[in-house]
């Protein structure tokens, strides 16, 4: 059965050719997409369901910020941004570190508080359809 | 009331081409893609067929009352996604056209389903991160969506090329 499918398939020339030019525009496709990490301008803390509250990180600062087991604390240095303390049983939130590129997201799923890093050029708030 | 219009022989054809490809357009849309975006377009097989019978302009027809039929049945019309299936239908026929008018001693199915198949793809991302997900995050899908295109542009050639020859065998 495979040898009569693939013994019908006439390749000339020119089908190698288009096959070849579209494999070689993976690799290509690959470099020129790939995503180079943003800067952080600013984070926006989204707390126990509550009205989310933006804060620049040009400034070292401590938030504290109450989700719903209690108080988080969030630190922001030198345009880096990670919880330092939290009332959640993992400290998930805590062990992962560091965080600075613009896009991430830091989140304490059990105390309800997440911090989304937000770039300069943020173009839009939200798209729905 | 009397028709207007004459009914040709052509027309039929064309009628039952694009019926064949609708009904495979719309079993196609109930399985899940393993990958949003990535499907195998079977759909194209049917247009592969008519080019290669009939010529582009038979193989316009039946791609561009696929894709309008096809929406009206599954309740896609002027939504996004039939936006985004009528763009990548316009460029896969322009891809066609293209070959089977300039190249055609050199190019065989293999390679009109590809480039057809890879230009959809490509110009559907376009028009997605154009009108719909303007975040350059969606182009980092391209690489996956050109591949997909390829793999599934051979697969398709080779159903359609096989379909091609039984109906030679069965037309002689």
């Amino acid at each position: 059965m495979s040898r009569i499918i693939a013994g019908s398939l006439e390749m000339k020339i020119g089908d190698w050719l288009i096959i070849l030019c579209c494999l070689l525009l993976i690799p290509f496709a690959w470099l020129l997409t790939m995503q180079k990490p943003g800067v952080t301008a600013a984070i926006e803390i989204t707390a126990d369901n509550k009205t989310p509250v933006i804060y620049s990180v040009k400034d070292n600062q401590q938030i504290n910020i109450t989700g719903e087991l209690g108080q988080s604390v969030i630190e922001i240095r030198d345009g880096k941004i990670r919880f330092t303390d939290s009332p959640c049983g993992s400290k998930v939130c805590i062990l992962s570190g560091w965080h600075q590129h613009s896009g991430d997201h830091i989140v304490c799923l059990p105390n309800k508080v997440g911090i989304s890093l937000l770039s300069q050029n943020d173009r839009f708030d939200g798209i729905n359809f | 009331m009397p028709s207007q219009y004459e009914i040709t022989q052509e027309d039929k054809k064309i009628a039952s081409f694009a019926a064949l490809a609708i009904a495979i357009h719309v079993l196609e849309s109930g399985f899940p893609s393993p990958v949003p975006g990535v499907k195998p377009g079977l759909a194209n097989i049917i247009t592969l067929l008519v080019l290669f019978r009939y010529g582009w302009r038979f193989a316009a027809w039946v791609s561009l009352l696929r894709v309008t039929a096809g929406s009206l049945l599954l309740g896609t019309f002027m939504s996004p996604t039939f936006v985004l299936s009528l763009s990548g239908a316009l460029a896969s026929l322009l891809t066609m056209l293209l070959l089977w008018t300039t190249l055609r001693p050199w190019v065989g199915l293999a390679g009109v389903s590809v480039l057809a198949s890879v230009s959809h793809v490509m110009v559907q991302l376009f028009v997605a991160w154009w009108l719909f997900i303007p975040h350059p995050g969606i182009l980092v899908l391209t690489p996956l969506l050109v591949t997909a295109g390829i793999l599934f542009g051979i697969f398709n050639a080779i159903i359609a090329s096989t379909i091609e020859k039984r109906l030679e065998e069965h037309l002689e």
